[in-house]
């Protein structure tokens, strides 16, 4: 008696574990990445369609814990006659194919539509190209009449966040440099893969201002887990700044400063790899960076406006201090375009983190930059390798990028 | 164990070896070192194969048996090899004169009548029973000479079939290859059910099929292949003289293939006299497209007009010694080949610096050459 | 070296001579191998059991290791940001780990069931090809070693056991890791295909006399089953691993997006493949099950027809549903609507196992013995993660659930849960069969409760962490995303570590069982169970010719009804027990039988192909070496006669009218 009866509690625990999925998890807690707390009509549209098939597969799985349990407590050999010999019941095993056959016609049916109403491209509001490299994704705004009042004029380009207007629909046309990554933000969209070679469109929308977190989700090399994304969405007077923001024309810092030393170390150790927007080396002429020369992917960030950002690295590691983080992150969506616009400001860069970067990247992320071993991407890294920094480089560098607003 | 041939050539292979010990110890000359090491080698090779085929005369190590052995008397049966061994060894000479080919196809001919001639000397002499040694002989070759037979018959059919293929026409391509499969089929199924036909019909048919397609591959090769235009994907190429009006020919049927459609990121159509692009996901013909930096982007040209015409992008130039005296700009540019009504083909562009670089070129563009009235497709680069 | 037979007596006599020459001395220089006992009787043998059990322990060594591997991914995820492996390590971890429990043991374990029972089951003396079925098993064992040398020679395959191109290309996974596992699935493929076709043969041409299709034991039907899915199915992943090998090695741009490849391409081989694969993991774990159920609820399975056919339709439909794998891929919304519908269109046949396991139950007389339990807990895990896998199979859904740990959980529910509980049903069930011993129920039920309280702790909480959106395949998780409250990602990971090692826990009860048993475990009877089918018609374990006679087969589960009859009544009584049925057997028993004689050459064969492997990787001369290995073993191997000459034994056997059976222990 007591092993059916532990036998029955033990059933229990995965009746309890997917059915109470179905009912719990979309309300419990915080997590970034719920895929069952929606901010979006596409992620609403997905969250809809599937809370049916978890509460039937609940259901389902109660009943055959209840059927077997009950087998077990009421069959057990109580020294019974001998069975009879049947062989099965034809009509009752028809019966139980045709019933989860409706069953699945009736999941079939609005599955098929939602699968079209998610592939629509028809209802465009702002188009954003993504292209995923290892380990980090660009994101580039096409020349449009889209996005926000007056269209885009120049093409912007930036890594790590996404800004999006909030409310808009966005489709996304996502490909990729090297080997395929997969786009996900879990509250605004499910995953679409970046195929190079190809380009692929997902759907993107969020109700509201604020940060929705995604993550590289198809495993893409070395440093998969450290290829992570975020959506920003801003209300539309604050993306109409940004974008202002972005176009704005290089200021060179005055001279003597920290970040005007800072500069030219740029120059001499970055600039290989990392475009600045607008500089210019001593003779005049813009200094245009080419990692197609130095990196495998082809790619490096933009750093022009770094400090318009939150995270660096592929979104890996925090420009901003734990506080000023935690204060951005739980703004009201009304306040939320306003701060998250401020960028990072002296008093919130978190400098700790990117001095660490600076001194020796593949350290804190783990990247093919051994120089003695590049021979199959014909001596390109892959990833930032160690540039070897003094402390004083770092520092004016430090400065000099404290000022990319 | 050891016959007396083989001790012969034992007593050699080891006399040649001490031979070879001594006189590298002694003189250490490379030649004569050579001659003794290959004469050990020689040695021990003829002691081999003596050894293994026991003298050719299994009954050496029973002399009394002779008298008595039928296998000992037995007349050697008809044999084959000499002669294409004798015919091998003829066209060693013919190959040094016209070419390396006949050489090899010498030395292999020699090769397998060597292996079938003693295989088939030392089986008759096996036993004396004939039935028996014949079936020694097959059990010994036949699972070298059925896997080669095999595959030499049935790369010889392949062969044959793809140079078919290549002959006919684009178009006759695959009702040949559907007839052929389907007559494979049909005959399949034919000779599966019908369990009690003939066995000659079946030889015959197959005969008959192997025939054909052999020479009609033979015939095929001699006209040899189609004219195949050239590949549809545009090369990369340095000079602007590559990417004038001037026309060339390529392939059309190609750039609809499956693959390629679904990697594009735009398609530029020539329609009415003008340019405009249709880009993924955005809605409505566009006149500037933006694509990004360091990336194969997938451009497919498709020509709604009358006439040849080629697209050619423009991505500014590359400079060589910039800021030198003898700075050279490489223009940067890429074309499709010429395009004939309704027509399409790719075009591959990778722009590896942003349109903002001025300097380089920038503003990029797409352009039909010697057609200025269809205007350009401007292209941005972030 | 046996080259060729001897002149047989007739032939002899026709030569008339007194003087005979005999080629007798002067051929061949080794004999052939013939000792049935000590290590040589195990490394030539042709048995099917012999190899079959060979098969059984090398699959669970592999399963051992891919258990470490797993318990090392576990305690690296246990708590966040953790340093316990290098990135590298992990993704190294992950791909093998996968490999080995796919390729090294599931499917090398449901051969070893296979192997040691269908011919039994089918009241045969062995397979079809029993060469063959040696040579199959080498290349298993050898391609399995081969694959697990990589981790000291320069690193294992670091991408994944999908291998997705490009990231396959040796810019992007520069060490030799995914050369050793391109080649080594290669050489284990060539276990896969020729064990298919040597069962398929085997099942449909060597079944007793009376033995119907739709009088053929479950478990037989659904091995059936799986060897025409892998004969399907291995020939596309060799393709994709052949096209591979050349991409590393000699230059091959078949995934090169640069000069115009497609990447989708491997994805489309990889799955095509793939999916029919997890039913060749599952399916014969069904048929163990299928087998069990009847046998400890004393009633025959119910609804056997549709048990088969249900069978069988997975076994088409598995064909239609490769895609779902490749839902976020970019297919198009076309494809993936009818990828969607064909994959819910899979989960009815699936649906009738499952309701004809609880309906077998259904007014049984239950024996809850440890196969009985592990039986049970299969229809309750794999029902888990056959749900979880209904809601992968609406499309948009699984856009947020793919490649994160929902999709590990579901997978493991169905693989775990589903195929490995299955196999240690069969463990249970057959050990008295096999080794003549039972294995302790006592050591056996906590076996059971560890493994299901295990898996349930480990793989349970993965669902919670999937939808909390955790993805797979990440050396790390950080604190930032984990969330807080019931659901957050922190406790659940631990929880989930902390079960991975109670899972461990109960597997190590089982290898406690079979050694405390071994030692001084109590000799089985031969019928334990009060079985249904023909392997237990004989003695436990079973001779070498497996039957005395062949037993005429009058219906399905024909040992039950020689034992019990209805009476008048229509009530089951007992008329004869595993003596009086055996007694029948054995006044039958042949005079000559005729068994397949050990073979050198299987084992050297297979011997040469890690030397071609290891050749391409590291020194193409050594893959000419391993060539003529390979030829001369295939040389060898077809001049040798399948059976043994009487004067090979020592002392030789006389002929006459000794049995096969009597020479080979001679």
């Amino acid at each position: 008696m007591t092993t059916v009866r532990s036998r029955a509690r033990k059933l229990a625990l995965p009746a309890a574990v997917i059915g109470g999925l179905a009912l719990l998890t979309g309300c419990a807690d915080h997590a970034p990445q719920n895929t069952w707390a929606p901010a979006g009509e596409n992620a609403r549209d997905i969250d809809n369609l599937q809370r049916t098939p978890f509460a039937i597969a609940g259901v389902v799985l109660v009943i055959v814990i209840a059927v077997v349990g009950y087998c077990i407590f009421k069959f057990r050999d109580k020294g019974q006659a001998m069975p009879k010999q049947s062989h099965g019941k034809p009509a009752l095993e028809i019966a139980l194919t045709i019933v989860p056959a409706l069953i699945l016609v009736g999941i079939g049916i609005p599955t098929i539509g939602t699968v079209m109403k998610l592939a629509k491209t028809s209802d465009t509001q702002c188009v954003i190209n993504v292209t995923g490299q290892q380990w980090w994704w660009e994101y580039d705004y096409p020349v449009q009449s889209g996005c926000m009042p007056g269209g885009i004029k120049e093409p912007i380009v930036t890594s790590g966040e996404m800004i999006i207007p909030a409310g808009q629909h966005v489709l996304l046309r996502i490909s990729s440099r090297d080997v395929i990554h997969s786009f996900w933000i879990p509250r605004l969209n499910g995953k679409r893969d970046a195929v190079p070679g190809r380009v692929q469109t997902l759907r993107m929308q969020a109700d509201q201002p604020g940060i929705y977190d995604g993550q590289c989700t198809e495993f893409c090399g070395l440093s998969h887990a450290y290829m992570r994304m975020e959506a920003v969405s801003l209300d539309s007077a604050g993306f109409a700044t940004w974008v202002g923001n972005q176009l704005a024309a290089y200021t060179a810092p005055a001279a003597g400063s920290a970040a005007a030393t800072g500069e030219t170390t740029f120059i001499s150790q970055c600039s290989r790899c990392h475009q600045v927007n607008g500089v210019v080396d001593s003779s005049g002429n813009p200094i245009i960076a080419r990692p197609d020369l130095n990196v495998y992917s082809g790619a490096a960030p933009n750093l022009s406006h770094l400090m318009s950002r939150t995270t660096f690295a592929g979104a890996s590691f925090d420009l901003l201090t734990p506080d000023c983080r935690k204060n951005l992150r739980d703004a009201s969506a009304a306040d939320f375009s306003a701060l998250y616009l401020k960028g990072v400001t002296p008093e919130c860069l978190d400098t700790v983190q990117l001095k660490q970067w600076l001194r020796n990247a593949p350290a804190k992320k783990p990247m093919y930059a051994d120089p003695t071993k590049l021979g199959p991407t014909d001596n390109k890294t892959r990833g930032m390798p160690n540039l070897h920094l003094t402390e004083d480089q770092i520092s004016q560098i430090v400065a000099y990028l404290t000022v990319r607003h | 164990m050891f016959t007396t041939g083989s001790k012969l050539f034992l007593g050699g292979s080891v006399l040649a070896f001490a031979g070879t010990l001594i006189y590298s110890g002694i003189h250490g000359g490379p030649l004569g070192t050579i001659g003794l090491v290959t004469a050990t080698i020689v040695f021990a090779f003829l002691t081999g194969i003596n050894f293994w085929v026991r003298d050719s005369n299994v009954s050496s190590m029973d002399t009394a048996g002779i008298e008595s052995s039928p296998a000992a008397h037995a007349a050697p049966g008809r044999s084959m090899w000499p002669m294409i061994g004798g015919l091998g060894l003829a066209l060693i000479p013919v190959g040094l004169v016209v070419g390396r080919a006949i050489t090899w196809l010498a030395v292999i001919v020699m090769i397998i009548a060597t292996v079938e001639w003693m295989v088939q000397g030392w089986s008759e002499g096996a036993s004396s029973d004939p039935v028996y040694n014949a079936g020694v002989r097959k059990r010994i070759l036949h699972p070298l000479e059925l896997p080669i037979l095999g595959a030499v018959g049935l790369g010889l059919i392949i062969f044959s079939f793809s140079r078919i293929m290549l002959r006919l026409p684009k178009a006759g391509g695959p009702v040949v290859f559907g007839g052929i499969g389907a007559a494979v089929l049909l005959f399949g199924a034919l000779f599966a059910t019908k369990r009690n036909i003939a066995r000659s019909l079946v030889v015959t048919l197959c005969t008959v099929g192997a025939v054909g397609i052999v020479g009609a591959g033979v015939a095929s090769a001699v006209a040899g292949p189609r004219h195949v235009t050239k590949h549809e994907i545009a090369e990369k190429t340095l000079t602007v003289d590559n990417c004038t009006a001037d026309h060339t020919e390529a392939d059309d049927h190609s750039s609809r293939a499956i693959a390629g459609k679904s990697n594009l990121a735009a398609t530029i159509v020539l329609e009415n006299g003008k340019l405009h692009a249709d880009v993924i996901g955005v809605n409505g013909a566009q006149q500037t497209i933006t694509i990004p930096r360091s990336n194969d982007s997938y451009i497919r040209f498709q020509n709604k007009d009358s006439g040849k015409v080629r697209l050619v992008a423009n991505l500014g130039y590359d400079l060589i010694n910039p800021g030198a005296s003898n700075e050279v700009k490489v223009p940067d540019v890429v074309c499709t080949q010429a395009v004939t009504k309704g027509g399409a083909q790719f075009l591959i562009v990778n722009p590896p610096r942003p349109s903002s670089a001025t300097k380089f070129g920038a503003p990029y563009s797409f352009t039909i050459p010697g057609l200025d009235s269809a205007g350009s497709i401007a292209i941005e680069v972030p | 070296m046996a080259i060729a037979e001897r002149p047989l007596t007739p032939a002899l006599a026709r030569s008339g001579g007194s003087a005979l020459v005999t080629p007798s001395s002067s051929l061949g220089v080794f004999r052939r191998p013939v000792s049935t006992t000590g290590w040589r009787s195990w490394v030539f043998t042709v048995d099917h059991k012999k190899l079959g059990i060979m098969y059984g322990v090398a699959a669970f060594v592999f399963f051992i290791i891919g258990g470490c591997e797993a318990l090392m991914i576990r305690l690296q995820l246990a708590v966040g940001s953790n340093k316990i492996l290098s990135a590298s390590a992990y993704n190294q971890m992950f791909t093998m780990h996968a490999t080995t429990m796919v390729f090294l043991f599931v499917m090398p374990m449901a051969a070893a069931f296979a192997n040691y029972l269908v011919p039994l089951q089918i009241g045969a003396r062995d397979v079809a090809f029993p060469r063959i079925n040696a040579f199959g098993f080498w290349c298993f064992l050898f391609g399995g070693i081969f694959l697990n040398t990589a981790w000291f020679l320069g690193g294992a395959a670091d991408t994944g056991w999908f291998a997705y191109a490009p990231n396959t290309s040796i810019a992007f996974s520069p060490s030799h890791g995914v050369d050793f596992w391109s080649l080594g699935l290669q050489i284990t493929g060539i276990a896969s295909l020729t064990g298919a076709i040597n069962l398929i043969v085997t099942i449909l041409n060597m079944r007793a006399p009376g033995m119907s299709l739709m009088k053929m034991p479950i478990f037989t039907w659904m091995i059936l089953v799986v060897q025409f899915l892998l004969l399907f199915a291995i020939p596309v992943i060799t393709v994709a691993l052949f096209l591979l090998t050349f991409q590393r090695n000699f230059g091959a741009a078949f995934f090169t997006v640069g000069k115009g490849a497609d990447p989708l391409l491997w994805q489309h081989l990889f799955w095509i493949f793939g999916h029919p694969e997890v039913y060749i993991l599952i399916l014969p774990s069904f048929g163990i099950v299928s087998e069990v159920l009847p046998v400890f609820a004393r009633k025959p399975l119910f609804g056997y027809k549709f048990v088969v056919f249900s069978g069988a339709a997975i076994g088409f439909l598995g064909w239609g549903v490769w895609a779902h794998h490749m839902f976020a891929s970019g297919l198009g919304p076309i494809s993936v609507a009818v990828f969607s519908v064909s994959t819910m269109a899979i989960a009815l046949p699936t649906g009738v196992k499952i309701v004809n396991w609880t309906m077998t139950l259904w007014g049984g007389k239950l024996h809850f013995t440890v196969a009985m339990m592990f039986a049970i807990g299969l229809i309750i895990e794999f029902t888990i993660g056959g749900l979880s896998g209904v809601t992968h199979a609406v499309s948009p859904s699984d856009t947020q659930q793919t490649d994160t740990y929902y999709v590990v959980a579901h997978f493991h529910y169905v693989l775990f849960g589903g195929a490995v509980f299955g196999l240690f049903a069969g463990f249970y069930y057959w050990w008295p069969k096999v080794f003549g011993k039972m294995l302790s129920e006592r050591i056996g039920k906590w076996n059971f409760w560890l493994m299901v309280i295990g898996m349930n702790l480990t793989f349970g909480p993965m669902h919670i962490l999937g939808l909390q959106g955790q993805p797979r395949r990440m050396e790390i998780w950080t604190a930032a995303r984990a969330g807080d409250g019931f659901f957050n990602g922190a406790f659940w990971n631990l929880v989930s570590t902390v079960g991975s090692f109670i899972l461990a826990l109960g597997i190590f009860m089982f290898i406690l069982n079979v050694f405390t048993t071994t030692r001084k475990g109590a000799v089985a009877p031969a019928d334990p169970w009060d079985a249904r089918s023909l392997e237990w018609m004989t003695t436990s374990p079973p001779q070498e010719h497996n039957f005395d006679s062949i037993p005429t087969v009058h219906a399905l589960d024909e040992f039950f009804h020689r034992k019990y009859e209805e009476n008048d009544a229509g009530d089951l009584t007992q008329v004869a027990n595993y003596d009086d049925v055996m007694t029948e057997i054995h006044t039958k028993k042949d005079k000559h039988i005729h068994l397949p004689a050990p073979s050198y050459w299987p084992v050297v064969l297979a011997f040469g192909l890690p030397i071609i492997a290891y050749g391409i990787i590291f020194e193409h001369l050594l893959a000419v070496g391993g060539a003529a290995i390979v030829f001369l073993g295939a040389f060898g191997w077809a001049l040798e006669p399948s059976v043994a000459d009487d004067s090979d034994y020592d002392p030789p056997a006389d002929g006459g009218e000794s049995t096969k059976e009597l020479a080979t222990v001679g």
